[in-house]
Parts: structure tokens; sequence; C-alpha cells
């Protein structure tokens, strides 16, 4: 039955989302000390979305979290949107390739590693490229990827331990 | 929880954030100066001594140089936060009286610039 099956999965990924986005407001109203770094906790749904129920719901989670967080901030269509959808995206797309590429080897904190950093460098490069065009702007990239580094690291160990707690569901 | 692929992977991000430290943080000697005037921007090598003078909205700013190094030695400004921010020595270094719309910034000799915006 396909219909009931695609409309469980609109509810799943509508359910995810909605999560993702009360983290992310949640999140934004935390001040950091470094401007583009934040703990990004709203990964955490993405990627235990991604391995209880694979690629494609974790994509309508993470864009969905995009768009309806940028709704809510009053920041659509800004800057701030695009690069946060740069790097939602890098995200997905790191988070897909070690997934498949590393199989059981890998595990949550492994991939919100990868899905930190690329979100954190697809976020730099729009932010580089685009809306700051300096040439000096580049020497923080170190400083910023390695704050992605362990603050992925935390969302992994977050993660695997939610999905310890979280029940399988049954499909 | 943890697993051998989260261990590479930790170590990969951990090898590309130090290997773009080293990349990106070299320091060498610096080998221009760059001095951005209201409505002009010049550069000028930085390996003798001489003084430059900037006219600025507000007056003249005096720039030193003195082999590989450069002050703003006055300014006809109120703070002289641009004084005050002593010799720049190394590449990257920078001074900006904003009052008199001066900026000066020192430049190494081998790294080119990916982009250069005005």
């Amino acid at each position: 039955m396909a219909a009931t099956r695609s409309s469980r999965e609109d509810a799943l990924a509508a359910g995810f989302a909605a999560l993702a986005v009360c983290i992310h407001l949640l999140e934004s109203a935390v001040p950091m000390p470094l401007p583009g770094v934040k703990p990004g906790l709203a990964n955490v749904v993405v990627l235990i979305v991604l391995l209880r129920h694979g690629f494609r719901l974790a994509a309508s989670v993470a864009l969905l979290r995009v768009l309806a967080g940028a709704a809510l901030l009053g920041t659509l269509f800004t800057p701030a949107f695009f690069l946060s959808l740069a790097g939602a995206l890098a995200s997905l797309v790191a988070a897909g390739l070690v997934h498949r590429a590393g199989g059981r080897f890998v595990g949550p904190v492994g991939i919100a590693v990868a899905m930190a950093m690329a979100h954190m460098s697809g976020q730099f490069l729009l932010a580089w490229q685009v809306f700051v065009p300096h040439p000096a702007l580049i020497n923080i990239l170190p400083v910023l990827l390695a704050a992605s580094l362990g603050l992925g690291m935390l969302t992994g160990i977050i993660a695997a331990s939610v999905l310890v707690r979280l029940p399988v569901p049954n499909r | 929880m943890i697993r051998a692929g989260d261990v590479l992977l930790i170590a990969l991000g951990v090898l590309v954030v130090s290997l773009l430290a080293t990349l990106l943080w070299q320091d060498g000697e610096a080998a221009f100066i760059e001095i951005r005037g209201e409505d002009a921007s010049l550069r000028h090598r930085v390996d003798e001594r001489r003084e430059l003078r900037v006219a600025g909205p507000l007056g003249e700013t005096v720039v030193e140089l003195d082999k590989g190094r450069a002050r703003i030695v006055s300014s006809p400004c109120s703070r002289k936060l641009c004084v005050r921010q002593g010799w720049l020595e190394a590449p990257g270094d920078a001074a900006a009286c904003l009052p008199n719309r001066v900026s000066v910034a020192l430049i190494g000799g081998e790294r080119e610039f990916d982009a250069i915006s005005f």
C-alpha cells in the first residue's frame, strides 16, 4: 500500500522536523563566543532519522528544519537562511556518503563529525565567496573547523546515547 | 558506542584542521604595505626606512616604514587608536584610522590572493 506508506513517512518527517525546529530555535537563543559556531543539536535529530529511517527521510527533515526554522526566526531568504541551507545540504551529502561508504564500521559519532565539519565548510565557503569575500577571512577556517570537530563529537555522542534508549520502530 | 570508522573519521578531521592551520597560518616576512585612503589605495615595499603621508578628510595621516615593519605615527583623529596600535610586524597585521578614512595593512611576499575586493 504505497499511499499509506508514504503518508506515514510524511507524518514521521513532519514530526521529526518539528522536533528539529524546536531544538534549532532554542539553540539560536544561546549566545556563542564565535559567530558561525553553535552546537548543532538539531543535527542529532537528522542523524537519528538517517540511522533509523534512511537517507530520504533524513533529507526531508533537514530541509524542512532549515525552511521552518528560518520562517519562525524571521530570517527566511536572508543571508542567514542561505548559510543555513548551504550547511544543511553539505552536511546531508557528507552524512549520506559516510553512512553508505562506512557501513557498520561507522557509527553515529563518526557520521556526526563528518556532518558537523561539512556543515561548517559549506556554510563558510558560501559566506566567504558570496557574502564576505575578504581574502583574510579564510584564516579563521581552522578555528571554526576545530570547533565543529569537537561539537560534532559531542552531538554524535548525544545521538548515540539517544539511539540506545529509543525503541526501534516496527515497520 | 565508538567504532573503528568513527576513530578514523575523527583522526581525519584532526588531520584536516592541522593541515589547514599550518598551510594558512605560516608566518613570513611582510613584503608590502597596503595603504588605503578615502579614494585611493597604494602598495609600497616595506623593506626600507621612510615616511608616507596620506591625505584624508581630516588631514594627513603619517605612516612610518622601518625595514619590514610599519606603524601610524600620527593621525588627525581624536582618539588615536590607530597610533596606539603600535608597530605592525607580521603579514596580516593592520591598523585603521576610521575618522580619517585611512587603513594600513602588511602583506606577505609569497602568497598570492585568491580574490581581491574593494
